[in-house]
């Protein structure tokens, strides 16, 4: 599979760390709005699909920054910057996700209207992201992180606290009804 | 080990690689992560200092104790536990006509969400919702019953007790509250030092 991430990646780690050890030093406000603005279209998207039809994505970035601003300094480099955040997001977002479902406990109207959701062709971009929306929500996380993100299994799994063999077969059956959805004439 | 029974196809694969990569987040959410971080002494407030100190967790929860028994007519001359000196603030939270409401139980939870995420940053803030009408008590001991708004149609619908190292963190932290974009109007008062 080809990673996706790697073209998603901003260009100019040394612009990160500049950014960071700034703000490490001054804890200026310029120098966290210069990060903030760098990555944060990114976090808000991964926080939108991660949560699909929930809500929570603003909570989930506000979140994350506040979590990433307090704890800069222990960001060691072994990875982008951009990856270190996303594990916050990733996270912050399994924790709202938790909640959710049990919300969902007493909320069975939502589960019924979401499963009613009509099958659709994907015909372009937006039935697409509505389709990978409204996947169960583990298999949303595994097609969200590893084929449209780019993460290994290796990272999945550790973000999720699982292991590589149960993150490779979540994507095998996430991708299998994903396609089912993408193709409502073949068998789900 | 890879899957291979449901790999993409390249077809599939354009598409999924098509879609968007960054969507812009709401406008405010930056002034409200900044506010937050501001308020906690994360970020350097304008003049370059930070905050010091915190207060200790208990001090809000007396001050907000302090507020309920004087607004409610109970306040006592007990000792109240000591507690760590420095600069509070109410904000009071009024609705007026420009006020849209919507579900109060999705409000209260968007309300406690955003005091929670302060708190997380750091913030020691505590407050609560306040009832429609009340008891005036005239210095004859006469009583009446308080209308639930005034004649311009603004009532008084709750209160935030924060800490805060000045009164520009407290505007900050009044900014970044849901009340305003319902509407409301958030009215900052220092609490005077006893």
């Amino acid at each position: 599979m080809t990673s996706s991430r790697e073209s998603r990646e901003p260009e100019g780690g040394e612009a990160d760390a500049s950014l960071v050890a700034s703000f490490l030093a001054t804890r200026s406000e310029a120098a966290f709005r210069a990060l903030y603005r760098r990555h944060t279209p990114v976090l808000y998207l991964l926080a939108r699909r991660l949560l699909g039809p929930r809500d929570g994505a603003e909570d989930a970035v506000q979140d994350t920054w506040v979590t990433a601003a307090r704890g800069l300094a222990t960001f060691e480099g072994r990875s982008s910057l951009r990856t270190w955040l996303s594990g916050i997001v990733i996270r912050r977002c399994a924790e709202i996700g938790r909640r959710g479902s049990r919300r969902r406990e007493v909320g069975i109207e939502a589960i019924l209207e979401r499963e009613a959701e009509p099958r659709m062709e994907i015909g372009d971009a937006l039935d697409l992201e509505r389709a990978i929306r409204n996947l169960p929500d583990g298999y949303r996380e595994a097609i969200v992180l590893h084929d449209l993100e780019g993460f290994t299994h290796e990272e999945i799994a550790n973000f999720a606290g699982t292991t590589i063999g149960s993150s490779k077969s979540q994507l095998f059956r996430a991708r299998r009804s994903l396609r089912a959805r993408m193709s409502p004439e073949k068998e789900r | 080990m890879e899957d291979t029974t449901e790999e993409w196809s390249a077809d599939e694969r354009r598409r999924l690689d098509a879609l968007a990569s960054e969507e812009a987040p709401p406008a405010d959410l930056e002034g409200r992560v900044v506010a937050a971080l501001k308020a906690s002494g994360t970020i350097a407030s304008p003049d370059g200092s930070r905050r010091k100190t915190f207060f200790a967790s208990r001090a809000l929860a007396v001050a907000a104790a302090i507020v309920i028994a004087f607004a409610s007519g109970r306040a006592s001359r007990r000792e109240t536990p000591s507690r760590t000196p420095g600069p509070r603030f109410a904000l009071f939270l009024y609705e007026g006509p420009r006020f849209v409401a919507g579900p109060e139980g999705d409000r209260v939870l968007e309300y406690r969400a955003w005091a929670r995420r302060l708190r997380a940053a750091g913030v020691e803030i505590n407050g609560e919702r306040l009832e429609d009408g009340g008891i005036s008590v005239t210095p004859g001991g006469e009583t009446e019953e308080v209308p639930a708004s005034t004649s311009a149609g603004e009532r008084l619908a709750g209160y935030f007790i924060v800490a805060a190292p000045r009164r520009e963190s407290a505007v900050a932290i009044a900014k970044s509250c849901p009340h305003a974009r319902h509407g409301g109007t958030v009215v900052v008062r220092p609490i005077a030092e006893s």
